[in-house]
């Protein structure tokens, strides 16, 4: 027995190396940062790990006064408000007035949103929150429990074999009347009898209780399966990737949608040292690839991050690798043609950026010192923590001191992307957090609320303000070392920085 | 036609102070009783409450009603062991079969494991959730840990009242404790039947499935079993029409009762209007064939050898299985109408997170195969077999 839990311990690690590079990668979390009508809002929805499962809600108060309710409700995408249940009271926590949670049960897969409501004296707000709700994992089964479950399974069984004995020996005797030596032979045999068929029972429920594992294994989330490849042409290189799932394209999966005017963005960073940085937006050349033109960066391995969302409001990053020769890089790279139009586009989109940049372990310092001679520092609010709200500072200043103008770029502020060393967390990130803001869109939309504290709204605010500030609202999933990849648009030139940070245990 | 008289003990009857006829119904039989009811309330509240209300946690009532029917269970048998075993008389003890260097009625430990056995499930099922999700299904493995308690449960009751029945004075006694015990013992039946029957609802209980071969294969498994076991054990003539008339009544009654409570879906999505407690699908007839059961075995006349009782048996299966399908073919057809969109029938009642469409009043799967009948007949008598056996044990039960 204790080779099975055993076994099952094994199956949950290797399980878990294969999630630190699938679903999400590393996190299915989401953050959001912005305007609920009068009030600013922080919410935080911690995402189960298994489905049906219980999302942890926090929504903090960042803006206006005299908040007398929070309520928050999961809508799923394909039937919203009117399929909604009604909504949950989040309690306000002691010690923080500014601070509510909340539990909501997430029942199937898919594409959900937190519609978090905010009422008081200023009047009410709302905000629609993207989540993917998707199983990320198996729980395991600790060995406390494990020999509690074993000893009770062993006290039944032996009891059920005392039971049959029992009952054969004794139990049609009248009272009084001892069994003969003929009826405790009967009862031996029985209580062995029954031994066999519990075990046989005992079998048959663990390999009912392998089948349902097994089960529940195959519908974990993975993100599609894609093939990347690099070909040369005479201009420079092109980096295609291509989605081979067999679901691609089925009922499963509703049609992309655009985020910021791309179906995808595409993050490629050099493997091991993470000194090489790119952000690009590669066009879709027929129902399943995507080409890019390999940006000006050394040779290397490079992992690649592709940001896609569907129609749901379902989004996934997929993830590969890829090989770049040192003979790759290419600035001219002749026109894509697209596959199905016909129609041909530019080489690179013009909100393609990239960088290269100190080594991992070579940016541990508050500022990071840029090519143009800005620098951009971050105003750490304390040492880094896993599992804890932050909110991740940035500020823009120029050579000689002066505070940056921060310009928009693809509709928001600023872009980041934090990675762990080993890229099993990957998490792109705007100041409004890390939902996905055309998924956001969606949600209002279908509710008819565009106007209620949508991202736009929010956009608008960091656009009419100059600003040299920037922030991010996250939670570090797991501890470790991980690097910060922040992008701005100063001078109508991308600016990218890296540091890096040992993220403690919670 | 005589009254049924079950088969002699095999050893004399020696009439001790446990064996006489009781005056009374000794209070740990109505309060095994009250836990099986409490258990039985509990489970098909439980599933209507996630049918209707989806969200729960441990402290719903109807999960209070399961775990304190197993508690009371559990406690009043563990009270009677120890007393029996520390305190009883010598008649006491001697009316009880021994277990570890313990004394209690084979019932009472029945009952003691079925209450360990619901124990278990709970951190069990808890476990689960947290890995797999929240059950969305009937049948899990902690759910089967938990469904073998609660038969325990009913199985015990339904021992501990034989013992006394069997002990009786005289089988034909039709005094007051021995109505009652008699009660206690088909109302147990009763009891057991709607257990497996709501056990395998996803199977049998839903009019849409039962011109499928799924309904008539796990029907031949369940249903020739349980009544002939109780017809046999009985001492009435009428023992399996009594069972499956508490089936019958108590989900009935469930189903009129739940109705009437209002209550609102809290888990999304919610794919139709629900504003009352979906309630369970209305009971398969099963009255009808198990009074054929009663008639057919009543027939084994005092002293039948082992192959004409069999026979009988075997027979009263098949005759129970077709009746069944001449009854509730038409039946499932009729629940499937406007007529039985009524609060009596409660055909027009669908869980929250089911889509409204044409398939609530079709028929579901494959319909009937002449393989399946093959198949169905072949069930039918090995369950009519093994109710047999466990009827004629049931029968002979004293301790």
């Amino acid at each position: 027995m204790t080779g099975t839990i055993r076994r099952v311990a094994s199956v949950a690690v290797v399980l878990g190396a294969a999630l630190a590079l699938s679903a999400h990668v590393g996190t299915s979390n989401a953050y959001f940062e912005g305007p609920a009508g009068p009030y600013g809002i922080r919410v935080i929805v911690r995402t189960p790990d298994v489905i049906p499962g219980l999302a942890q809600i926090s929504v903090r108060v960042t803006r206006g006064d005299g908040v007398e309710r929070v309520t928050v409700r999961p809508l799923r995408w394909d039937v919203g408000l009117e399929g909604a249940p009604p909504p949950d009271l989040a309690r306000p926590v002691a010690g923080d007035p500014m601070l509510y949670d909340a539990e909501l049960w997430l029942m199937t897969a898919g594409s959900y949103s937190v519609h978090v409501d905010v009422a008081g004296a200023e009047g009410q707000g709302t905000a629609f929150v993207p989540v993917v709700a998707v199983a990320e994992s198996r729980l395991d089964m600790n060995r406390g429990m494990a020999a509690a479950l074993i000893g009770a399974a062993a006290f039944l069984f032996v009891g059920a074999m005392t039971v049959f004995g029992a009952a054969v020996r004794e139990s049609v005797l009248a009272p009084g009347t001892a069994p003969d030596a003929r009826r405790r032979t009967r009862g031996r045999l029985a209580t062995s009898i029954g031994g066999v068929v519990l075990a046989l029972v005992c079998w048959g429920g663990w390999a009912w209780w392998g089948a349902a594992d097994a089960a529940y294994v195959s519908r974990i989330y993975r993100p599609s399966s894609t093939v990347s490849s690099m070909q040369a042409s005479a201009g420079g290189s092109r980096l295609t990737l291509r989605v081979d799932d067999p679901s691609w394209g089925g009922r499963t999966w509703s049609p992309l949608m655009s985020d910021h005017g791309k179906l995808m963005h595409m993050f490629l960073i050099k493997d091991g040292d993470l000194s090489a940085f790119a952000h690009v937006h590669p066009l879709r050349v027929g129902d399943d690839s995507f080409t890019v033109a390999w940006p000006d960066l050394p040779a290397g391995d490079y992992r690649i991050y592709a940001d896609i969302v569907h129609e749901s409001g379902f989004a996934q990053t997929l993830v590969d690798r890829v090989h770049a020769p040192a003979s790759q890089a290419g600035a001219d790279v002749a026109p894509v043609t697209r596959a199905q139009a016909g129609a041909t586009a530019l080489a690179r989109d013009p909100d393609d950026s990239w960088s290269t940049l100190r080594p991992l372990g070579d940016a541990r310092a508050d500022s990071y010192g840029l090519r143009s001679g800005r620098t951009i520092r971050w105003e750490r609010d304390g040492p880094a923590v896993a599992d804890a709200e932050t909110t991740l500072n940035f500020a823009v200043m120029e050579a000689d001191g002066v505070a940056s103008v921060i310009e928009p770029y693809m509709g928001m502020m600023s872009h980041a992307a934090v990675m762990r060393d080993d890229g099993s967390v990957f998490v792109h990130l705007h100041p409004s957090g890390s939902i996905n803001m055309a998924a956001q869109q969606r949600f209002a939309s279908a509710e008819g609320a565009e106007g209620a504290g949508g991202p736009t709204m929010h956009g608008m605010q960091h656009v009419l303000a100059p600003e040299n500030r920037v922030t991010f609202p996250f939670v570090f999933p797991e501890p470790g070392a991980y690097r910060v990849f922040v992008q701005v648009k100063v001078g109508g030139a991308v600016e990218t920085a890296a540091f890096d940070v040992d993220v403690e245990e919670g | 036609m005589s009254t049924y008289v079950p088969p002699a003990p095999a050893t004399t009857i020696d009439m001790t102070e446990a064996s006489a006829a009781p005056a009374v119904v000794p209070w740990y039989l109505w309060a095994v009783a009250f836990a099986s009811t409490s258990v039985l309330v509990g489970v098909i509240w439980d599933i209507s409450w996630h049918r209707t209300i989806g969200r729960d946690t441990f402290w719903t009532p109807a999960h209070l009603a399961i775990y304190l029917g197993g508690a009371v269970a559990g406690l009043s048998c563990g009270w009677l062991a120890l007393k029996t075993t520390f305190a009883g008389t010598s008649g006491e003890r001697a009316g009880g079969v021994a277990f570890w260097g313990f004394r209690a009625p084979l019932g009472a430990w029945v009952c003691i494991w079925g209450s360990f056995a619901m124990i278990t499930s709970g951190p069990f099922d808890d476990w689960w959730h947290n890995a797999y999700g929240l059950d969305v299904e009937i049948l899990s493995p902690p759910h089967a840990v938990l469904a073998a308690g609660i038969l325990a449960i009913q199985i015990g009751a339904m021992l501990m009242a034989l013992a006394w029945q069997n002990n009786a004075a005289s089988p034909t006694d039709r005094g007051t404790s021995a109505r009652l015990l008699l009660f206690l013992f088909v109302y147990a039946g009763g009891a057991l039947i709607v257990m497996l029957a709501t056990l395998a609802t996803e199977y049998i209980t839903y009019p849409n499935d039962q011109h499928g071969p799924q309904f008539f294969l796990v029907s031949a498994g369940i249903f020739p079993f349980l009544l002939i076991g109780v017809s046999r054990s009985a001492r009435f003539r009428w023992g399996a029409t009594a069972a499956a008339a508490v089936y019958m009544s108590v989900t009935m009654v469930m189903i009129w009762i739940l109705q009437l409570f209002p209550a609102q879906p809290m888990l999304a999505p919610i794919l139709r209007q629900v504003d009352h407690m979906v309630t369970p699908a209305f009971p398969i007839l099963l009255i009808v064939p198990a009074l054929a059961v009663d008639l057919l075995m009543n027939r084994i006349p005092d002293g039948a050898g082992r192959a004409r009782r069999w026979a009988t048996a075997v027979g009263a299966g098949l005759v129970l299985m077709l009746i069944l399908a001449a009854v509730q073919w038409p039946f499932a057809s009729f629940l499937l109408t406007d007529g039985a969109r009524n609060a009596f029938f409660a055909a027009d009642v669908f869980d929250y997170n089911s889509t409204p469409g044409d398939w609530q009043y079709q028929f579901w799967g494959d319909s009937m195969t002449f393989a399946a009948a093959r198949l169905m007949v072949l069930i039918a008598l090995a369950s009519a077999t093994a109710g047999l056996w466990w009827g004629n044990w049931m029968a002979r039960v004293r301790r």
